[in-house]
């Protein structure tokens, strides 16, 4: 298999994934042409309409006869124009027009994105576009494009298993790319790293989600071992807490060697107390804030004292009561 | 059409509220109706399930519509109060409205919607 460039062999290799390798042709130079050429009104001197073009051909259902034609657009210093788009347009109205029973859906996939003209024409044609235009200038990267891309087949795929009809009038299919792709903007602005790992698929996360998953959940136990300090909360959710950042969500470990016992303090004077009087002070009660300083991470408990995770084998208690009762 | 849970009212067909959470929860497992769950989101295929939002119409009236698809983003973007016709809400920057420009009709970001411009439904924002 030949490719032109780097992005058609990623975007070719997502296509196989997903839908298997028998269904999908990439080629180059392609002369396509309508499926009926008997027709009086395709009768020309040149034959009846051809085109020859780069395309993706993915075979979506072998009984519904489904193709979903992917051009893919590599541009290094600019983004995809709406002629682009627009003979797109034409090549998927001719193929449709012209089937016997063979349906055509089409997409356009540009690594650089697309000037604005583009949307009018592929809404009004049914083309869906990769990335999406959102109104607002967002630059998408080439590593967003290609998971845009894997996502809209991962759905596509899911949803040929119920009626698609309406998927094949405009402008459906564009609002469907749409719909799946369009929210990789939150991602982006939402500053995820990986300190934060939401337990589920050990996906990057964010402080904001962090304080979303612990909130007002409640403190069921505290474990050590040599490199975590885990607290299992209410619901079945877990925070565990290491240095190499912060783990959090629905608890998915199957078994946990916590025998360690964290060094424990509380208060100004870092008083020394045993983890038993610790739990006891935490155990059982919610927790109302949270707040990451990088070295240690701190959670608010029942508006009654501070829990700090100072490392994977010490914690340190603020009580509220006690600190107001020394300060000056 | 996709949808923000921060603009969603859901009923069912016989006018009863639907909590979104219970639904995306009710059917998290069924991998032919999730059609994709990832660190964007999930995305749930409603068609079938007799599921409508309520659209406020100008004059107060509740119009139900029919939802073919729901999604939940991890990540959305940040969220604008907005004051169209009589009713104050809030919206996720990325929601698009229709507004009348001239004899056409565009789409606006509703972060980028300005006082005075007037939406296809008629309704002026404020």
């Amino acid at each position: 298999m030949k490719f032109k460039n780097e992005f058609e062999e990623i975007i070719y290799n997502i296509a196989v994934d997903i839908f298997g390798n028998k269904n999908i042709k990439n080629e180059h130079n392609k002369v396509i042409h309508i499926e009926n050429k008997s027709a009086y009104s395709t009768v020309s001197f040149s034959g009846p309409p051809k085109k020859e073009v780069d395309v993706l051909s993915i075979n979506l259902d072998g009984n519904l006869n489904i193709n979903l034609l992917v051009s893919c657009k590599e541009f290094s210093q600019s983004k995809a124009e709406p002629s682009h788009v627009q003979e797109w347009c034409s090549v998927i109205n001719t193929m449709n027009k012209h089937s016997l029973d063979s349906k055509y859906i089409g997409l356009v996939i540009s690594s650089s994105g697309f000037t604005s003209g583009c949307e009018a024409w592929a809404s009004s044609d049914n083309i869906g576009l990769i990335p999406p235009i959102k109104g607002a200038k967002i630059s998408f990267e080439k590593e967003h494009i290609t998971s845009m891309f894997k996502r809209f087949c991962t759905a596509l795929l899911k949803r040929l298993e119920f009626p698609i009809d309406d998927l094949l009038n405009e402008p459906n299919l564009f609002d469907f790319c749409y719909s799946i792709t369009s929210d990789f903007e939150g991602i982006i602005d939402a500053d995820i790293s990986s300190r934060y790992k939401f337990t589920d698929l050990d996906w990057n996360s964010n402080f904001s989600e962090l304080v979303s998953s612990v909130f007002d959940k409640k403190i069921e136990s505290i474990s050590c071992n040599q490199s975590t300090i885990t607290l299992s909360l209410s619901g079945g959710h877990i925070l565990e807490y290491s240095y190499e950042g912060v783990r959090f969500g629905i608890d998915n470990t199957e078994f946990r060697e916590n025998k360690g016992i964290p060094e424990c303090t509380k208060g100004v004077e870092n008083e020394i107390i045993s983890f038993e009087e610790a739990k006891s002070l935490i155990l059982g009660k919610r927790i109302t804030s949270a707040a990451d300083f990088q070295t240690y991470i701190e959670f608010g408990i029942n508006n009654e004292l501070n829990l700090a995770l100072l490392s994977p084998n010490r914690l340190h208690l603020m009580i509220f009561d006690e600190f107001n009762s020394v300060a000056p | 059409m996709g949808f923000l849970k921060d603009s969603l009212v859901l009923i069912n067909s016989n006018g009863e509220e639907i909590d979104i959470d219970i639904l995306l929860n009710k059917y998290k497992n069924d991998t032919k109706r999730v059609l994709v769950n990832d660190e964007i989101g999930v995305v749930l295929y409603t068609a079938d399930l007799d599921i409508f939002t309520l659209d406020v119409t100008p004059n107060g009236y509740l119009v139900p519509k029919k939802v073919n698809q729901i999604k939940r983003t991890r990540f959305g973007t940040s969220v604008i109060r907005l004051q169209i016709g009589s009713k104050v809400a809030s919206y996720a920057a990325d929601t698009i409205f229709r507004v009348k420009k001239d004899d056409y009709i565009i789409k606006i970001r509703a972060d980028k919607i300005k006082k005075g411009m007037i939406l296809e439904s008629g309704e002026k924002v404020y």
